[in-house]
This record gives C-alpha cells, structure tokens and sequence, in this order.
C-alpha cells in the first residue's frame, strides 16, 4: 500500500492540508512545534483508528476524541482522507475515517477484505520509526539497551506477556507453598490425636481399628473420614459439649511438654547464631550465594549483569571460584532450613493441642483462661507463619510460664464437671476428633494437588512460551541480521567493511553484538559512537520494518529520526533509502534543513514532493510552502504578471538550492553567525568552487594523456563560462525586482532572461541523468573526484603520480 | 490479498500451544480456554489466566 494523496481536516495541529505524493517518497520539513508529527498522526489514525503517540506512559488524561481533533473543531469535522495504492488493484482505493467513529474505516465495499489484512499489520505499528524510539536505543544503558531494542522491533507486547506469565507463575507458586503448609498443619493435627511424631497412614488407620474395636465395630482397611465412624454406635451420654477428660489430659500434657522448651529453645538459639553471622555480614552473603548461582546458569560471552565481554570458559570458572568461597554461606543456609523445619513441625503440634484446649476451657466457661491462651496462641502462630514463609528471623519462641498451674485448674473443672469417661466414650472422643481431623486433610489434600497441578501446568507454559519465543525470535533475527549487516556496511562503506553483529535472544531481552574493526564483538555502545549507533538503529528498524511489513504496507515513515549522524553518512543514508528500498514509498519529516536538502539533492525526494511548515498558529496550524520544482509556479506567476512573487520564489528556490551545491562541492562561503548566507555569497562560492574543480580535472586529464576527458572538460568549461558571465548580468535584478522598486519595475518579458539564466546555471550543478547535485568526493582530506550519484558525471581529480 | 502474517507475538502463542498439545504432563483441557484467551488477546489478563490454570473457570 502506497499513498497517492493524503488529505487532512481539523486534526490535531493542521486546520486543512493537501499532500499528493504520488505513491512516492515525501518529505515534510519544519522546526519543532510546526506541526510535521501531525501528520504522522494523521496517517496513524486514518490507517489504525487510534494515533499511537496518544497511548503508552505519561499519556493517561489523553483522549482521542476530546484531544486529536483541531481547536473547537467538531468530532464529525475532524477526518483524514487518502487516495491508496494496492497492489494487484489496477484503481486507486479511496478511503476516509472520521473522528466521530473512529473505529470505522469508510471506504467502498468492495475493497473492505483487501483494506482489513492492512489495517492489522498497521496496528502494530511496525511501518513507524520516532525520534524517540531511536533516542531511547541510542542512550539506553547496558540494562535496559534489550528492552529498547524490543521496543524498536515493536515486539515490546511479547515481553509483556512473558512478564503477564511469570507473574502467574510465581503466584501459583506462593498458592502451592500455602497448600503444602496447610497440609502440613492438617497432619500435624492428626499426629497430635493419634499421638505421634510422624505422619503415617498406617499407624493411623491402626489408632481408628483400635478404637472401633473399643466400640465393637468392624475393622477398616481404608482410611477415609466418612467411615472412620461408620457402623459404630455412640456411647449414651455423648453430648456436644462433651469433654473427653483423657483426650484433654494428653491436650495439656502437649501443652506442659518441658522437652518442647528445650528443643526448639536450642533449635532457636542454633538458628538466631546462623542468622546473626550471615546478617552482620555487609557483603551480603546469601544474595550473594544466590546471584552468583543464578549468574552460572545465565552465562554465555558476556557478564548477565553487565554485558561485559569475558570468554565463556573464564567467566565459568571465575564464578565458580566465587561460588567456592561461599560454600560456608551454603551449608550454613542448608542447616537453618534444617533447624527451622524442626522448629515448624514442633511448633504446629503445639498449635494443634493448644486449639483442642481452648475449646475445652470454652466450654467449661473458662473465659481468663482461653484468653491467656489464644495470646499464647497468636504468639505462636506468627512464628510458625513467619518460618512457613521463610522470614524466620530466629526470634525467641514464647513460652506460657504458668501453664503448668493454668493447665491444673482446666483439668480440674473438667474432672468436676465430667467425671472419669468410659474406654467407650474415651474410644468415641478419639474417632470424632479424627474424623474432624481427617476431613480437614482431606480437603487440604484435595487443595494441595490441585494448586500442584496447576503449578505443573504454569510451569510447563512458561517453559512452552519462552522456548517458543527464543525459536521464532531467533528466526526472526536471523533473518533480520543479515539485512542489518548489508545495510551497514553500505552506510558506512570501506570503514566497516568487515562488520559484522550478532542478534540473538538472551533471556528476557535480545543480544546484540557489532564486531568493532577486527577488535572482537562488543555490545553496540560498547565502542561505537554515539553516530553509528544513531545509523545501527536505523539500520536494525528498516531491516526488520522490511520483513514485517513486506507486500502489505509499503510506507514506512520515519518521524525525525536523524540525529547524530554526519553529513558523509547521511548520505550514504540517501543512497540507501533510494537503492535499497525501491518498492517503498517514505514519509519523512526532519526539523533538520540540511537533511530536508540532502534527501532532495540525492534523489530520495523528488522537488515536488516536498513541503516546508513554518509559523504554526492555533488557529490556523501551520504556514505551508510546496517547495516542489520551482519553475514550474514561476512560469505561472509570470503568465500572471506577478514578478514580484516569482522573483520571490526564484531567490529563496535559488538560496536553497546554492545552500545545497556548496555543501557537496565543500565550496568557500563567508560565514555567518546567524547561519542565514545571501545568495550573493552562495552564488560566489559555488561558481569559484565549481571553477576550481574544473580546472583541476583538467589538469588531471592531462597528466593521465586522457586528451578525449580533457576535451570534454574543455567544451564544459566554455558553456560554463557563458553561464556565469550571463549570471553576472542577470543576478542583480533579482532582490529588486522582490520589493517593487520603482527603478525595477519589470515585465514579464523583463524578467523572462533572468529565470532562463537561473535555469541554465542551476543545470551546471546536475546530473542530466539522475538529476542528483555533483558532490566532491574526497579521501583523507585530498580531493578525489567530482560525481553524480549515478556516475553519469565523474570528473578525476588525482594527477598521474610522475615516476 | 492473503490474510495479514501473525504478528511475532501469535506466532510464539501458536508454536506454544503445539508444545503443549504434544506435553503429555500439560492438562490438555485448559488448551481450549488458553487459545480463546489468546485469540481475544486477553492472555495478558493474569487474574484470569491463573483461575484458568486452576481450573476455576467452567
């Protein structure tokens, strides 16, 4: 898809604008503020319905509809309109969008199915290149350089969904460490009724047949909670309410264990002497431990933190080395996680009996008592969750000092209020509790290996997406690189000849290496300047916008992207733009007049299409000059007797274009402070300059016997005479003849000789055939040669060395 | 004019989903719902994503 004419109402900056590119490159120059990304914007909301610099960071309070249109002007009169070329269509496709309904493309039904494939490769925005973009790349830093490179490549949404998975990835994580720790807490519940240390169905189902024997009930061969009970009948005073005083002596016992004081007392003080050492460490030791493993995994050539080149096998072992001196730091974190996993499971036995026993004394309406113990509970709780979540910082665990006294006086009212209980009711108390216990395990279990499951299958589609997406990037790049390469070493021609780069996914990000003139790869700011890497940018995007946008979007803009890169390579950017890129049709806009020149000069632009924005007002956007081929509309203001105006467009056409013709000869002009040269400075410098490279190729011709070139070079020379003596005549006329002087109040037919002395003069400065401006050509700093772009013109500068 | 190529992020989702269907230890029930959410573009909606991976959602 190529634009034919772009037509603009009411949106963003520009009041009303006309553009007809004709399906060729266009340029839009202007200074900052004059409205050239306006139109960007345009062809981004007439192509996607929405412009792209509206969306992203920083950009909330924007509205498309409240802030694209123009100032005042209505939703329904602000719209974009283009006349597009398609591939395969032999008509023109019209279409429009409009404001009010942004979403809806308007065009002829029948071209709907050909516009949709468009509309989607453009919502992906591929076929843009910003100033920012490129900014971004060029002063990023070594840690964020991958994610600009990806945001350059506008493939920034994979990382997002990459970023999208492991953020579920780690949740379920937390959910399944949650699940195990409740399952843990669930068993350890169980243990406490069967009144074991470990956890073992066996021994378990043993306990339930013991006490179903009690009650003269079948033997089980399965434990289950819903037939933990099954065919057994219930002793006749079982209430509720009812306090098992066995059951609550075993509770408090748990509760009164000395040896639980002693134990973790010493697993505490073991742990808090490991976590002291490693704390009062400054270096960081565990983090350390922990990068350092991390870094083993991640490497390759170059540092994962830094991006500094090492040699694979040295980094290995450099880390290695690193990973030896921390083998203390290791084991001592082994025997912490050792220590607190016995503090956990001793901790949530206690938990376990301490719930059973504030029940109890609740309903023995020991309300002092449940307070004092669901404190001690608390206390306890946040240790045990503390260690669950691995922030165990090796705190005292609490100890319930009366508890022996407090315990007494539980039991004893139970004993007051219950009695002895029968081995029957005994026996019934055992199975109800671990019927309730065995539910709770149940569940927990069921919860575990569905969070386990779903960990599983996160995990194996985070594995999934990041191989998958390393598979196609890396075809991507691979493809990609070698464009990357070609068009590099074009740009910056026998002083990167033998550069080469690596572009492969790393990671969350891309690694990129540029060879560095014989010198190894390196990350691109690594040795390269600040210009190259500007063009390397350029480079990488117009490879990829090339492979990404291939037969469908033949229009790739480039919104003020030249920055630092110097006049010789902007250039070669030319010739890359107008050679390499033949079937796309470009947008550029620059602030930058020696660029909007050089783009003209070299042929990417033809002088037609070609527009200057200037003096931006809100009310009516910008001024805009049609700077195409300015005979044209002197012609036509001649036939309209208006002098003044073609003597207008003829100095600033000729200011221009001589502005143009001594920066590629390297002419002397005066200089100016301001930067603002006359033309009668331009006319000087040019003429001398363009004499003095005449007469050294002729010189050279001679040295070389090459009596054919010199005679050609002699017949130019003569017209050339000519041209400048009828300039001499003619030029003086033309800044009077601006400002209606009353002694120059010329004609028509006065001011006819003065354009067709312009004319013949602007022709002695370009190619006939290519229409390029002649440059001189020079290497280390001697003067070589005076050329067209096509070769049609070459004018040897270099003498015959005399032997 | 063909239809419009994947976008690099569709094409990652597509060759995900293949490794999938042939990992014998992925639920292949949750790939239906995966690829919906992908084709809506909403498989960067992680709350939803998770209840999916859950197999929370009907």
């Amino acid at each position: 898809m190529r634009i034919q004419e772009l037509e603009i109402c009411n949106f963003r900056g520009i009041k009303e604008l006309k553009l007809e590119p004709n399906s060729r490159n266009f340029l839009i120059s202007g200074p900052n503020g004059s409205g050239k990304s306006a139109i960007v914007d345009a062809v981004d909301f007439l192509l996607t319905g929405d412009v792209s610099r509206m969306r992203g960071p920083g950009t909330k309070d924007i509205k498309l509809k409240e802030h694209a249109p123009h100032i005042k002007a209505d939703a329904k009169d602000c719209w974009v309109k283009a006349t597009i070329e398609i591939p395969d269509l032999t008509e023109p496709v019209e279409i429009k969008r409009v404001m009010d309904k942004p979403k809806k493309l308007v065009c002829d039904d029948e071209y709907v199915d050909v516009l949709e494939p468009i509309q989607e490769l453009a919502s992906r925005g591929q076929h843009v290149l910003t100033r920012r973009e490129i900014l971004n790349y060029v002063t990023a830093d070594a840690g964020t350089r991958a994610k600009q490179i990806q945001n350059l490549l506008k493939i920034n949404e994979v990382e997002v969904t990459r970023k999208k998975l492991r953020k579920v990835l780690n949740s379920l994580k937390k959910d399944s460490q949650n699940a195990q720790s409740n399952l843990n807490n669930s068993k350890a519940h169980i243990n406490s009724t069967v009144d074991v240390e470990t956890f073992n169905e066996d021994v378990i189902l043993n306990f339930v047949n013991e006490n179903r024997q009690i009650l003269g009930a079948e033997e089980l061969d399965k434990l289950d909670s819903t037939t933990v009970k099954e065919g057994v009948k219930s002793p006749a005073l079982v209430a509720d309410d009812n306090i098992n005083l066995e059951l609550l002596e075993k509770d408090l016992e748990n509760l009164q264990d000395t040896d639980f004081n002693e134990e973790t007392g010493l697993l505490q003080s073991e742990y808090l002497e490991l976590h002291d050492k490693l704390m009062s460490d400054t270096t960081s030791p565990k983090d350390r431990l922990q990068l350092t493993q991390l870094g083993l995994k991640l490497t390759s050539d170059t540092c994962p933190l830094c991006d500094t080149p090492w040699d694979p096998d040295q980094l290995q072992n450099h880390l290695k080395d690193k990973l030896e001196h921390l083998k203390g730091v290791e084991s001592d974190l082994e025997r912490m996680q050792e220590l607190s996993g016995n503090i956990s499971r001793a901790i949530k036995s206690k938990l376990s009996s301490l719930a059973q026993v504030i029940k109890d004394s609740s309903v023995l309406g020991l309300d002092q008592e449940v307070g004092v113990l669901k404190v001690y509970k608390d206390d306890l709780t946040t240790i045990d969750a503390s260690l669950d979540r691995d922030e165990y910082g090796g705190e005292s665990i609490p100890l319930l000092t009366d508890i022996e006294e407090l315990g007494g006086k539980i039991l004893q009212v139970a004993v007051d209020r219950y009695g002895e209980p029968s081995p029957e009711q005994t026996a019934w108390d055992k199975l109800n509790r671990l019927e309730e216990n065995l539910k709770y395990y149940e569940e927990n279990l069921i919860q575990h290996e569905k969070s386990k499951n779903a960990l599983q299958n996160a995990e194996i589609l985070h594995d999934a997406f990041i191989e998958s997406r390393d598979h196609v990037l890396d075809s991507l790049y691979a493809e990609v690189k070698d464009r990357f390469v070609e068009l590099y070493r074009q740009l910056h021609g026998a002083d990167e000849a033998d550069f080469d780069a690596d572009l492969v996914s790393e990671g969350a990000g891309v690694d990129f290496k540029v060879k560095f003139h014989g010198e190894g790869k390196h990350p691109p700011h690594a040795l390269h300047s600040e210009g190259h890497q500007d063009s390397m940018g350029i480079c990488l995007y117009l490879a990829l916008a090339e492979r990404l946008t291939q037969g469908y979007i033949d229009l790739i803009i480039l919104d003020d992207v030249m920055m630092s890169v110097d006049a010789p390579h902007r250039r070669q950017i030319c010739h890359l733009l107008a050679d390499f890129f033949k079937g796309k049709q470009f947008f550029i806009t620059t602030h930058d007049q020696t660029w909007a020149r050089q783009l003209q000069s070299e042929g990417v632009i033809k002088s037609k299409n070609r527009v200057e924005l200037s003096n931006w007002t809100i009310q009516d956007g910008p001024r805009i000059n049609y700077m195409g081929d300015i005979w044209g509309p002197i012609e036509k203001d001649l036939s309209h007797n208006d002098v003044p105006s073609a003597a207008a467009k003829l100095r600033r056409g000729s200011e221009e274009y001589f502005g143009l013709v001594c920066s590629n000869l390297q002419a002397p002009v005066k200089y100016k402070f301001s930067g603002q040269n006359d033309l009668g400075d331009l006319l000087s410098g040019a003429q001398s300059s363009y004499k003095k490279h005449l007469k050294q190729a002729k010189t050279a011709a001679r040295s070389w016997e090459n009596y054919e070139e010199l005679a050609k070079l002699k017949s130019i020379e003569d017209y050339s005479k000519d041209v400048f003596g009828r300039i001499n005549v003619e030029r003086w006329a033309v800044n009077p003849a601006v400002h209606f002087n009353e002694w120059a109040d010329f004609t028509p037919q006065d001011f006819k000789p003065v354009v067709d002395s312009f004319n013949s003069l602007f022709s002695l400065f370009q190619c006939d055939k290519c229409g390029t401006i002649l440059h001189l050509v020079t290497s280390e700093g001697n003067s070589e040669a005076v050329k067209c772009n096509c070769g049609s013109v070459t004018w040897n500068l270099k003498n015959r060395k005399k032997d | 004019m063909p239809e419009a190529p994947q976008s690099i992020l569709d094409e990652i989702l597509d060759k995900t989903f293949h490794k999938l269907e042939d990992n014998k230890d992925f639920n292949s029930e949750l790939l239906l719902e995966l690829r919906k959410l992908a084709s809506d573009e909403s498989l960067q909606d992680d709350k939803f994503l998770t209840s999916i991976l859950k197999g929370d959602l009907p």
